[in-house]
């Protein structure tokens, strides 16, 4: 009987993804550059005027910004977190991350309701450096993640034969730092990159970037040649700031060299209580602050019936849900399919290929699947949920893989051969080896993406469909007109709503470790 | 303590949370020059005792001296790792992945601000026969090369102590042997004492001059192989004839 090979199964997802993603970017980059069926350039001739220029270089004043403050603070987080004795570090980790599980329009309504009450001049609060500010504290968590990670991977030894030699200032300075380089310079390009494309935060401060300045020629203007035009130069910007981290990363000599250590030097601080403090002080200002007076501002205006407001906002929860666990189920198996690619073909186009689109600014996502899919013979997709769930795949396959993918990496293939020698079949392996090993980042990816899917607007603003309503959108289109509070009552139910998922998220991880730690005892 | 020492623990103490690692012990070694072997079960101390030594951990009681000078006591590091004159081979090796065999090789010395750096490397390099390795990055080398890197690092800044956590665990039989008879040669042409773990008890009678034996965070046995070969404790007795 003839079988067919594994390798071609796990290439239908790429197949498909090439088709429904990769060809609708590649579409408008054709699009871009025709006018009347001739080859042709005009499209790009608006980007020299005074308004886009100024736009652009908002665009990148803020990057660049956010870029530095971001890994300049999350660098301090990750060493305390990580590296040293620091009390309640887990749960001071978690207060920090949660800005990055929530929405950025959300995080804006709350920072907004902040300076209203104190009575900042709304000069301040609509500008630029409040877009800095509120784009800082939402990336701090992700630089802090990303060095934490690379803090981890150095192994206590390493410093310890520095130690032998010189004191622990120059080990810091000339082992601990270069090794961790490559974490700073990525997630300063990361941040900078998600900052030039942030569309949500700008676009409720009123401040002129590039992005809003996309979307006014596309949904305002419906100058699609300019928007797309445009679109492609905010593309290029992020995409020439990816291919070379791609390359100075996969360059590097040291890259292979070390595994994710479990044996990393943990400092004793002198001072706990000051730095525990310093820290308790941080989050309280500028995570828990914020998010406080979402609530009050909720409760506090009588005209505004907080149950009539969930009433209100009843059927975008739902449709919400139930696409965004769609979208992630599918996501987290199409994760799957390219970390299998990736880690057992060693198909590292794949891997290039997904960092590509993962680098598409969103909103030019959106404005590539709209313009793809908005015609007569596609509109099967085009005017169903298909949209959305495309849309998702196009932001978040990428983050899926990279979870399942360092999973994967972790299983010695030898587990697998150990298991095929001893007579099961490819399927009884996968089944019984491979799927309980990477179960647990099967799950995460899975809530991971859940929740980034919840909160996405920027790419479905311009896709979703009509008699389906997102809980983003749904707030995003009513903000212009609705009274401050009200804005804050619903993103207070929106933040509820995340929360309560991110909880749930939690209490299964921990019945996981649970279950696997008595499967062990047994 | 005895007079002119090299190394003297007294009564020293080390825990880790509630579990006692090294329990009152006290000992010191007053030849340089010799190749120490500590042997000892899994979990026994033997790491614990010379990272006690290197100044990477801190005795909960009891004082430490190297060269007849307080180097650690009571919780406190009185002299830093570095000022010790100790070099250390680990048992992972430690080498620095972001640096050149030469880079890794030199760092103690920049670090020192020895200004004739590289000649000296380039001799250490020439003595152990590494010397095409100069631009090759650690993970670009095999094992063994990897090992005689490590040990030309530890040994550039001429230190008095060397201390190397079963570092030729993965190596084959022939590498092994040629490595362990340059080590005899540095020590013996340098003076240093050597300060060497090992789980293989006929390795450590075949090339100690002393051996030094930790059973469950005590010393049951300090003296040469033939001393031990003769010893009637039990727990020595036990260990040999596994």
């Amino acid at each position: 009987m003839k079988t067919i090979n594994s390798k071609y199964v796990i290439l239908l997802p790429a197949l498909l993804f090439a088709a429904v993603i990769l060809l609708p970017l590649l579409s408008l980059l054709v699009t871009s550059v025709f006018a009347d069926g001739k080859l042709t350039i005009e499209n790009f001739s608006s980007i020299f005027q005074t308004t886009t220029l100024k736009s652009i270089g908002n665009s990148l004043i803020i990057a660049a910004w956010v870029g530095f403050v971001s890994v300049a603070f999350g660098y301090g987080f990750a060493f305390l977190f990580t590296k040293t004795n620091l009390p309640f570090k887990n749960t001071l980790r978690f207060l920090l991350l949660l800005p990055l599980l929530l929405p950025p329009y959300m995080i804006t309504v709350a920072w907004t309701d902040v300076w209203l009450f104190a009575g900042f001049p709304k000069t301040f609060i609509y500008s630029l450096p409040s877009v800095v500010f509120i784009l800082t504290t939402i990336y701090i968590p992700l630089a802090t993640f990303i060095i934490s990670g690379s803090l981890q991977n150095i192994t206590a030894s390493i410093e310890e034969a520095g130690e032998m030699m010189t004191s622990y200032k120059t080990v810091f300075l000339r082992i601990i730092l270069p090794l961790i380089r490559p974490a700073l310079f990525s997630s300063f390009i990361l941040i900078f990159i998600l900052s030039v494309s942030e569309f949500a935060v700008p676009s409720y401060l009123s401040v002129n970037v590039f992005t809003t300045e996309i979307f006014t020629q596309f949904a305002a203007f419906y100058n699609f040649s300019a928007a797309i035009a445009h679109a492609l130069v905010l593309t290029g910007i992020c995409l020439l700031l990816i291919i070379p981290e791609k390359f100075y990363l996969s360059q590097a000599p040291f890259i292979s060299f070390g595994k994710k250590s479990s044996s990393y030097k943990i400092l004793l601080l002198e001072n706990k209580s000051k730095w525990t403090l310093i820290c308790l002080a941080y989050i309280l200002l500028f995570v828990l602050l914020p998010l406080s007076m979402l609530v009050w501002q909720s409760v506090s205006d009588n005209s505004i019936s907080f149950w009539s407001i969930i009433e209100q906002l009843l059927p975008s929860l739902t449709d919400s849900l139930l696409l965004a666990s769609s979208g992630a189920l599918l996501i987290t198996l199409l994760g799957f399919a390219f970390s299998t690619l990736i880690i057992k073909y060693n198909i590292k186009t794949a891997d290039f290929l997904l960092l590509l689109v993962f680098a598409v600014p969103a909103l030019v996502t959106g404005i590539a699947l709209a313009k793809f899919y908005n015609t007569p013979s596609l509109n099967l997709i085009y005017g169903s949920s298909l949209i959305i769930l495309i849309a998702f795949t196009a932001r978040f396959l990428f983050i899926s893989e990279k979870i399942i993918a360092s999973s994967m990496m972790q299983i010695p293939a030898s587990f697998q051969e150990a298991a095929l020698l001893m007579g099961a079949s490819p399927l009884y392996v996968f089944r019984k080896i491979t799927l309980p090993l990477l179960f647990e980042a099967l799950f995460t990816s899975f809530f991971i993406i859940l929740i980034f899917c919840i909160g996405e607007l920027t790419t479905v603003i311009m896709v979703y469909p009509p008699g389906i309503s997102l809980l983003p959108v749904r707030i995003f289109t009513l903000m212009a007109n609705a009274p401050q509070s009200a804005v804050s009552a619903m993103c207070l139910v929106a933040l509820l709503f995340t929360l309560s998922l991110i909880a749930l998220m939690m209490g299964g991880h921990k019945i996981l470790i649970n279950q696997q730690w008595k499967r062990n005892q047994s | 303590m005895e007079e002119k020492s090299i190394i003297a623990f007294q009564n020293c103490t080390k825990r880790f949370g509630n579990k006692t690692v090294l329990n009152n012990i006290s000992f010191s070694l007053s030849d340089g020059g010799k190749f120490i072997s500590i042997l000892g079960k899994s979990g026994s101390g033997k790491t614990t005792l010379i990272r006690l030594l290197a100044g990477l951990e801190k005795l909960n009681s009891g004082t430490l001296f190297i060269h007849n000078k307080m180097a650690s006591e009571n919780g406190k590091i009185i002299i830093p790792p570095h000022e010790r004159d100790i070099g250390f081979v680990f048992q992972d090796l430690a080498l620095f992945p972001h640096f050149t065999v030469f880079e890794n090789i030199a760092f103690g010395l920049k670090v020192k601000k020895v200004t004739d750096y590289k000649e000296i490397v380039v001799a250490i390099l020439r003595q152990f026969n590494i010397e095409e390795l100069t631009a090759s990055y650690p993970n670009q080398l095999s094992g063994g090369q990897q090992q005689l890197v490590a040990l030309a690092r530890s040994l550039v800044l001429q230190p008095k102590i060397l201390l190397m956590d079963e570092p030729l665990a993965n190596l084959d039989v022939k590498l092994k042997t040629q490595i362990r008879s340059l080590l005899k040669q540095i020590i013996s042409e340098r003076n240093i004492t050597l300060l060497y773990i090992t789980h293989d008890h006929s390795e450590a009678m075949e090339m100690s001059d002393k051996i030094l034996f930790l059973n469950e965070g005590s010393i049951e046995f300090l003296g040469t192989p033939q001393e031990m070969r003769q010893s009637d404790n039990p727990n020595v007795q036990n260990f040999i004839e596994l």
